[in-house]
């Protein structure tokens, strides 16, 4: 594995050895092989989440970490993001972790910078998230062991989710039965692009569903032309107890990349309970699984010049 | 001058034969099998090369004025040279815009009479879409015809009436058919691929739904006009339809069209970016049978260069555009014609008679006694590696970079004057 850019771009067997090694980390059976290494979070896009992650899990491994602001980087003052990324390879940075607003942006850098520095995306556009995928696969492992043949249904701005779409590529890979739930202007484009299935009812779309993965759904969306008030996707989309206990199944696991929307996709009441608990070990997960991915990228030779 | 043994291809009067041509003062003299030469003259030997009448570009962008770092009036006419054409026809969307007589004067002094060069004029002044040009001053000026390239006129009123006001002075307007409103922020098709990519779309009625609204309009005044790059099945559909009813409409596709789909753009490369998007597999199945059966007139290279800087951008802002003139007769020829899907005389007749045709553009797209030698030499079966590197123009980026093309430009003879290519 050379960088994360996305899902489909790694194979099963990637994703099964972070798995083992988050796994390992998790439990203290393993030790760092980057210690002292560099790692730079560059997050051009609003994200406390999941930069606070990739800083824990780096100093837990013992690594070096320049936090990349934006607002204060060079970015912003018109410099190209492969000139930073070559120069930050030039002052001893091995892995840079991208969080940014357009899609496929790693994938435009990686075919400009000439220097062997690691990519891992952070969250990129609309395209992918993969460490995201990384653990909420994790979290559905320990609680069900498999996903195989499971119901997942992922409900919300489906259209404009990046969790969604590494998501739907890892546990396709597992086999998982895959439903997507979201009113027809927050659904994908074409239906053609994933081999899922499409939902615009909630309740057809939960029922018996092992897993309920709600997407926030930014009020802004509705203010957008074409779209209805947020108040009218509450009504129809909201996931609550009731609807869940009504129709889900009876073990069913809630699972939400946050930051969550409280009373708009999801209830309050069913947050704060039992069932919202996933959501923070999903929170804890991530640092053991970005973890993995990191000691993965830099275990090897590689190192700065 | 004397050519000797080569195959005549002239699409204007569907000749294709062995033939020599005699060229004397930049006229073509004679034009009839073994030809003998008079002493002194300089006779080249063409056995197994293919003469056709000089290609003719209806569509290109040569960025000049405004642009020139992306490409001047030169350096396009050179590239255009390099890729076979002897006359080309830059659209208006220059800074500023070639909707007044003093910048068409310029940009006709800036190309030198080296190549022959048909501008065409704005349809609106600035391509605002609100206020039409003084064309009948542009046409005595040299406009070929009116486009707003690069802005559809979305202003119905303002297309009908320039329609019939253009039409009335015999010159066409050449449509950019698109609807705004669903182009908006887009950046490749919409399909399985920009879902996928998280790309924002453009869906392929953006161009066919701008056709349908067009096409009405034209069929109510029985005007005359031409649609620009054609992209999508749906749009073929509709021309061809109009065809039908016999509509006096024409329209063009550019070679990227039947050469490439949103399949190459999967690793977000802004090389492949152009406006119309690239489309379907079935899109470009269509495009080659609306080719076949003549829906398709013309094939125009819409070459609109930009600076690599811009084409290595994040693909969302990079500009919209392909370097078309060097790649363009060999991929007609790769694609088109060595695979049984035109016939080579068909194939160059959209590439010369046609789009001479469509604009009325005298002395080229034929070989005729008493014409202005206007010829292209082509080799049909010479293999060759595209390289943008040796681009003649500007624009050294290429979504065709590497890829092996069949069928050649050999010499481009401009007014009696060789240029060897490839040199
Ligand atoms: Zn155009």
């Amino acid at each position: 594995m050379e960088h994360l850019i996305d899902i489909q771009s790694i194979s099963k067997q990637n994703i099964e050895d972070i798995i083992y090694l988050a796994k390992s980390f998790k439990e203290g059976k393993q030790e760092s092989s980057v210690k002292s290494k560099t790692l730079a979070l560059m997050f051009c896009e609003n994200s406390t989440r999941t930069r606070c992650s990739f800083e824990i899990a780096g100093q837990k491994l013992g690594m070096n970490i320049i936090n990349f602001d934006d607002a204060h980087s060079s970015l912003s003052k018109g410099e190209s993001l492969k000139d930073t990324i070559e120069n930050l390879y030039f002052i001893g940075v091995n892995a840079v972790v991208i969080r940014h607003s357009l899609s496929g942006i790693i994938n435009n850098v990686l075919r400009l910078v000439n220097y062997p520095i690691k990519f891992v995306n952070g969250g990129d556009g609309t395209h992918a998230h993969p460490s995201q995928a990384l653990l909420d696969y994790y979290t559905m492992l320990e609680k069900m062991g498999t996903v195989e043949n499971k119901k997942i249904t992922i409900v919300g701005d489906v259209s404009h989710s990046r969790v969604a779409k590494s998501n739907i590529a890892l546990l396709s890979k597992f086999n998982a039965d895959i439903h997507l739930c979201a009113p027809t202007y927050l659904q994908f484009e074409n239906f053609e692009a994933f081999n899922v299935k499409y939902h615009n009812d909630i309740k057809e779309a939960i029922e018996g569903a092992n897993v309920v993965m709600v997407l926030r759904v930014q009020n802004e969306r509705h203010e957008q032309e074409g779209y209805p008030e947020s108040s009218e996707y509450k009504r129809l989309y909201e996931i609550d107890t009731d609807l869940l206990k009504k129709y889900a199944d009876k073990n069913v696991i809630l699972m939400h990349p946050g930051p969550a929307n409280r009373n708009i996709e999801v209830s309050s009441e069913l947050l704060d309970n039992r069932v919202g608990k996933t959501i923070l070990e999903q929170a804890q997960n991530g640092v053991y699984v970005r973890m993995a991915i990191l000691n993965t990228l830099l275990k090897g030779g590689n190192h700065a010049s | 001058m004397l050519l000797k043994n080569a195959t005549v291809i002239n699409p204007a009067e569907n000749f294709e034969g062995k033939s020599d041509i005699r060229i004397e003062n930049g006229i073509i003299t004679e034009f009839s099998p073994n030809l003998k030469s008079n002493s002194n003259e300089e006779t080249i030997d063409l056995e197994g090369k293919i003469i056709t009448a000089g290609l003719v570009d209806m569509h290109c962008h040569l960025r000049e004025p405004g642009f020139t770092a992306k490409e001047t009036i030169k350096t396009g006419i050179s590239s255009a040279i390099e890729g076979g054409y002897t006359a080309i026809c830059p659209m208006a969307n220059t800074n500023p815009a070639v909707d007044n007589v003093t910048t068409l004067i310029y940009t006709k002094n800036q190309a030198e009479q080296k190549i022959g060069f048909y501008p065409i004029c704005a349809v609106t002044k600035g391509l605002y879409g609100d206020k039409l040009v003084n064309v009948s001053e542009l046409i005595d000026n040299g406009a070929i015809a009116f486009s707003d390239d690069g802005k559809p006129i979305e202003n119905m009123h303002l297309l009908r009436e320039a329609i019939k006001y253009i039409n009335s002075h015999n010159k066409v307007i050449i449509s950019h058919s698109e609807d705004s409103s669903l182009a908006s922020g887009g950046v490749i098709n919409e399909g399985k691929i920009s879902t996928r990519l998280g790309l924002k779309g453009i869906p392929s009625i953006t161009e066919s739904l701008a056709i349908a609204r067009e096409l009405e309009i034209v069929k109510s005044i029985n005007g005359r006009y031409h649609f620009a790059h054609i992209s999508a099945k749906r749009s073929i559909e509709l021309i061809r339809q109009a065809k039908k009813e016999g509509l006096n409409v024409t329209a063009e596709t550019a070679p990227h069209y039947f050469s490439l789909t949103e399949d190459d753009m999967v690793d977000y490369d802004a090389k492949y970016k152009v406006n119309p998007p690239l489309r379907t597999k079935e899109d470009l199945e269509a495009v080659i049978e609306g080719l076949k059966d003549g829906t398709l007139d013309a094939i125009a290279t819409d070459h609109a260069p930009h600076t690599v800087a811009e084409k290595q951008k994040p693909i969302q802002n990079a500009p919209m555009g392909i370097s078309g003139f060097e790649t363009a007769l060999g991929l007609t020829l790769t694609n088109l014609v060595h695979t049984g899907k035109l016939s080579l005389i068909a194939a160059l007749g959209k590439l010369n008679y046609n789009p001479a045709k469509i604009l009325g553009i005298e002395n080229q797209g034929i070989i005729k006694i008493g014409a202005e030698a206007n010829l292209t030499i082509i080799d049909l079966n010479e293999e060759w590696i595209v390289n943008a590197q040796n681009f003649k123009s500007k624009c050294r980026i290429s979504p065709f970079d590497g890829f092996k093309l069949k069928g050649k430009v050999k010499m481009t003879i401009i007014n009696g004057k060789i240029y060897k290519i490839g040199k």
